[in-house]
């Protein structure tokens, strides 16, 4: 957890919460050769790009909490790993928490939604699964990309036309 | 998310395209803006109170934009065609609310850009429209920014009249 900036606004609670819940969303796989979203460097990512959402972010943090204990009976960050697959199935499913008592939370669940698209674009902007993507370990800005040239000579119709605006 | 992302990122990274069908709703009369009987901003100005309903119109407009798109996407080799409409999120043109035309009773500016009541107001942005235009509507307004101002120019003597 080294990586992780000390002035982070997120208990120690918290970060384990995040963690257990970024590997769920994106684990590691040995077939493909990524690491998951709770590696030091990406979660680093992670909780530096949450801050600005601490607020959002919290409320789906303890959403999760939430739901594992009534499902499972155990916070998200303590569930063994068939249990966050479970998890996460059930979350991917309309009604997968149906058997459990638990209230709709406009907040919360925004929050956790919040939490997802920072894990994700952690992720993907990862150099390690950059290249596993073959994608160049780089920002598109500001050097760009090479991109294949069209027919230019589509326009000279255009150029020819004149100007068709009046001057101010 | 899961055990099978990375299986299911890879289907589909670099294989999607998107297409998107735009359509233009009729100035339809129960589709309004009035302010809020209640909801205020932080200095007590009523906030925008806005009730639009999917007319049987623009529904069939929807489905036949899906339709079609679905048609072009499948002729171009897709396998999977997943569609919304209308979609969830997406950007909004703030169109109408002051539209234009010679009718004081059904319009709040005339047919350049004065208002019916206060003869030295002039509304010169997209809120004279009186459709939403389907497509960007920056052009437009600028073409009627250009008409608005080349009306008063002319009319100087008795512009307010």
């Amino acid at each position: 957890m080294t990586a992780i900036a000390t002035d982070n606004p997120f208990t120690e609670a918290q970060l384990q919460t995040l963690a257990a819940f970024a590997s769920a969303v994106v684990p590691a796989s040995d077939e493909y050769d990524v690491p998951g979203a709770d590696d030091p460097d990406i979660l680093a990512d992670i909780v530096a790009t949450a801050r600005p959402y601490y607020d959002a972010v919290s409320a789906g943090l303890a959403f999760q909490d939430t739901v594992a204990e009534a499902a499972y009976g155990t916070p998200f960050a303590e569930l063994i790993r068939a249990d966050r697959a479970d998890f996460i199935a059930r979350s991917n499913t309309a009604g997968g928490f149906d058997h459990i008592e638990w209230e709709f939370d406009r907040a919360a669940i925004s929050g956790q939604r919040t939490l997802i698209s920072i894990i994700l674009q952690c992720y993907y902007r990862d150099d390690r699964v950059m290249r596993s993507l073959d994608m160049e370990a780089r920002p598109p800005f500001p050097q760009g990309f090479e991109v294949e040239q069209g027919d230019w000579s589509l326009l000279e119709p255009v150029k020819q036309r004149g100007r068709v605006y009046r001057p101010a | 998310m899961g055990g099978d992302h990375h299986r299911h990122y890879r289907e589909l990274f670099n294989r999607i395209a998107g297409m998107v069908g735009i359509c233009e709703d009729l100035p339809e009369e129960h589709n309004t803006v009035t302010l809020d009987p209640e909801l205020t901003d932080g200095h007590g100005i009523p906030s925008p109170k806005i009730d639009y309903t999917l007319s049987e119109n623009s529904r069939r407009m929807l489905d036949h934009a899906v339709a079609r798109g679905t048609e072009v996407l499948k002729a171009a080799g897709a396998a999977d065609v997943i569609t919304e409409a209308p979609i969830g999120v997406g950007g909004w043109h703030l169109m109408g609310t002051a539209r234009m035309g010679s009718d004081p009773e059904r319009s709040v500016v005339n047919e350049w850009g004065r208002s019916h009541d206060v003869k030295n107001l002039f509304i010169v942005d997209g809120s004279i429209f009186v459709t939403s235009a389907g497509v960007n509507p920056t052009r437009t307004i600028q073409a009627l920014a250009l008409y608005v101002a080349d009306s008063m120019k002319q009319r100087l003597a008795n512009l307010f009249d």
